[in-house]
């Protein structure tokens, strides 16, 4: 495995980590991976997330580009009046056109958590360059099913206990509404319509482009494996549209065994979708 | 800002080199920056970035650094066994920063536990030509102990009954596992900064009453923070640590020590050592 810095877009202002598999490990063909910033976090992840998911896609034979997004991390902000979802399009094209230029590789998969997935599915619909998405604690929309299920959240003890111990942690000097609440319009555009994400997802499918959907119970607006269904109106299977739901999983992954379960899931996933890529049969060795 | 990757090539070290602004005429002036380890190291990512940024401003070579297991840098933390190889990091970051920018002397700038590391490599090194610490932690003991307890809240709030598995060899605190012998060697640490000849500049939260005793007294200048810091509420383990106004100041208190380490001609190896 070997780890170099990249720097690409106008005057080299972003930047990356590209991390790539020993030779004889490498899977030849195979998509590059492109990991997004989650929220504000530079591209290492909460918990060092993007390092092990990059470290492990290696050890697989597979190349991962962890980048930050324009004025994120260690890259420089992007000049000019652009909307901040159309500033991720933008860098992320930029990455992934530098990888066409200096490594030929000309099919991506791009990783997401929270805002890092929102951008992947903006990023995916727009450029038929990406193959393959892992949207982990993406785009979710509250069903029916959520809230009958939420409920029953209430009759367990430890939800009151919790919640009663929480209140008992919290600083009463701080201001809670305007220093911690938080929601998802603050990650993703507050005009997303399920009917277009729908819409868009069905483009993604017609396109071929391969999908691991990861959901943790720490992710407020989702409970339940079944809510993607309910949302989407899509059955997950387990090859093109795959889903997990993770019920003691923190949003972030904080604890090691949560963060190796994703590991391993996303690196499974890799393997099982895109291992066997050989874009010239005839060129293979038998 | 340019990074790169430095060191021994089968186990490099990352870095974010700041190449200085604006005029300054005198001696080549660098500095180091180590961060914390552990979550703090994320939470206060940005800050440091800033910080350097501004820092360089003032014709400052400015080198932010990951020790290994940390960051970009290679390995993973429950690799490291001892702090002596974060030391030797900041040691060859040192070297690396000297031989790139043609520095005699640098200042090294700590914040949490990065302050304790840079503290104590100071001691061994001669070309180190001052130190800032910020909120440098003073008592390994509790400053494990408090890791410990918020483990321990945010296992306890946790959604369903957790724990999580540790053996004779590793334990795991706040999303890391570390090494028992490294929790052990931070544990035993008292930083004594009147053991620090260097001049030094300490930043710490003014509510913190920590004794910096130091028998020079014109060698350190302390910056009392009036705003309490939330390093041990487990509910921001996660919130960016923030402070510009403090950060203007120590960015101000680092110009200034520079120019007395000039005017001292302590910026070059044989004014430092007189």
């Amino acid at each position: 495995m070997n780890e170099s810095v990249c720097n690409f877009g106008k005057n080299g202002g972003l930047f990356g980590i590209l991390t790539t598999p020993d030779e004889d490990v490498k899977v030849e063909g195979a998509p590059v991976a492109l990991i997004l910033n989650a929220g504000i976090v530079h591209r290492v992840g909460p918990f060092r997330v993007h390092v092990d998911i990059a470290r492990q896609l290696a050890k697989q034979g597979f190349s991962t580009l962890r980048l930050d997004l324009s004025g994120l991390g260690d890259s420089q902000p992007r000049t000019g009046k652009i909307e901040i979802e159309d500033r991720a399009v933008l860098d992320v094209t930029d990455a992934m056109d530098f990888l066409e230029n200096e490594t030929g590789a000309s099919e991506f998969a791009l990783l997401g958590l929270c805002s890092g997935a929102y951008n992947a599915h903006r990023v995916a619909v727009k450029d038929e360059r990406i193959v393959g998405a892992v949207f982990m604690d993406g785009i979710v929309f509250r069903t029916l099913g959520f809230f009958f299920r939420s409920q029953l959240r209430y009759l367990r003890p430890r939800f009151w206990r919790n919640a009663i111990k929480r209140r008992w942690l919290q600083d009463p000097e701080r201001n809670d509404s305007e220093d911690r609440s938080l929601d998802e319009s603050e990650f993703f555009g507050g005009d997303l319509s399920k009917d277009s994400i729908v819409r868009e997802l069905k483009q993604l499918m017609h396109r071929e482009v391969q999908m691991l959907f990861l959901y943790t119970d720490g992710y407020d607006d989702i409970c339940g494996r079944s809510q993607f269904k309910e949302m989407y109106g899509l059955r997950p299977d387990n090859g093109q549209l795959q889903v997990e739901y993770y019920p003691k999983s923190e949003h972030t992954f904080r604890l090691i065994e949560n963060r190796k379960a994703a590991c391993d899931r996303i690196s499974g996933w890799f393997v099982d979708r895109f291992g066997s890529n050989v874009k010239n049969p005839e060129n293979a060795i038998m | 800002m340019k990074q790169r990757f430095f060191g021994h090539p089968e186990s490099p070290l990352f870095g974010v080199y700041h190449p200085p602004r604006g005029k300054n005429r005198g001696a080549v002036r660098a500095a180091l920056v180590c961060p914390p380890i552990g979550q703090e190291y994320n939470r206060t990512h940005w800050t440091l970035r800033l910080m350097a940024n501004q820092v360089a401003r003032r014709g400052v070579h400015v080198l932010r650094m990951d020790y290994h297991g940390i960051g970009d840098s290679a390995q993973s933390v429950d690799e490291i066994d001892s702090i002596s190889i974060w030391q030797n990091d900041i040691e060859q970051a040192i070297d690396h920063l000297k031989r790139q920018t043609g520095a005699e002397t640098v200042m090294l700038v700590g914040q949490r536990f990065g302050g304790t590391l840079a503290a104590r490599v100071a001691i061994e090194r001669p070309d180190v030509n001052s130190v800032l610490l910020w909120e440098p932690i003073v008592e390994g003991e509790s400053y494990i102990d408090q890791l410990r307890k918020m483990h321990a809240q945010m296992l306890d709030l946790w959604v369903c009954k957790m724990a999580t598995p540790n053996d004779g060899d590793i334990e795991e605190i706040l999303g890391s596992q570390y090494r028992r012998s490294l929790l052990e060697e931070i544990e035993a640490i008292q930083l004594n900064v009147g053991s620090i000849i260097q001049p030094q500049l300490i930043v710490d939260v003014e509510s913190a009453n920590q004794d910096f005793s130091h028998p020079g007294s014109d060698l350190q200048k302390i910056i009392l923070d009036p705003r309490a810091t939330s390093w041990t509420d487990i509910q921001e383990l996660e919130s960016a640590f923030l402070r510009p106004k403090t950060m203007r100041k120590i960015v101000g208190s680092i110009d200034e020590m520079f120019k007395r380490l000039e005017r001292f001609d302590a910026l070059t190896l044989t004014g430092a050592q007189q």
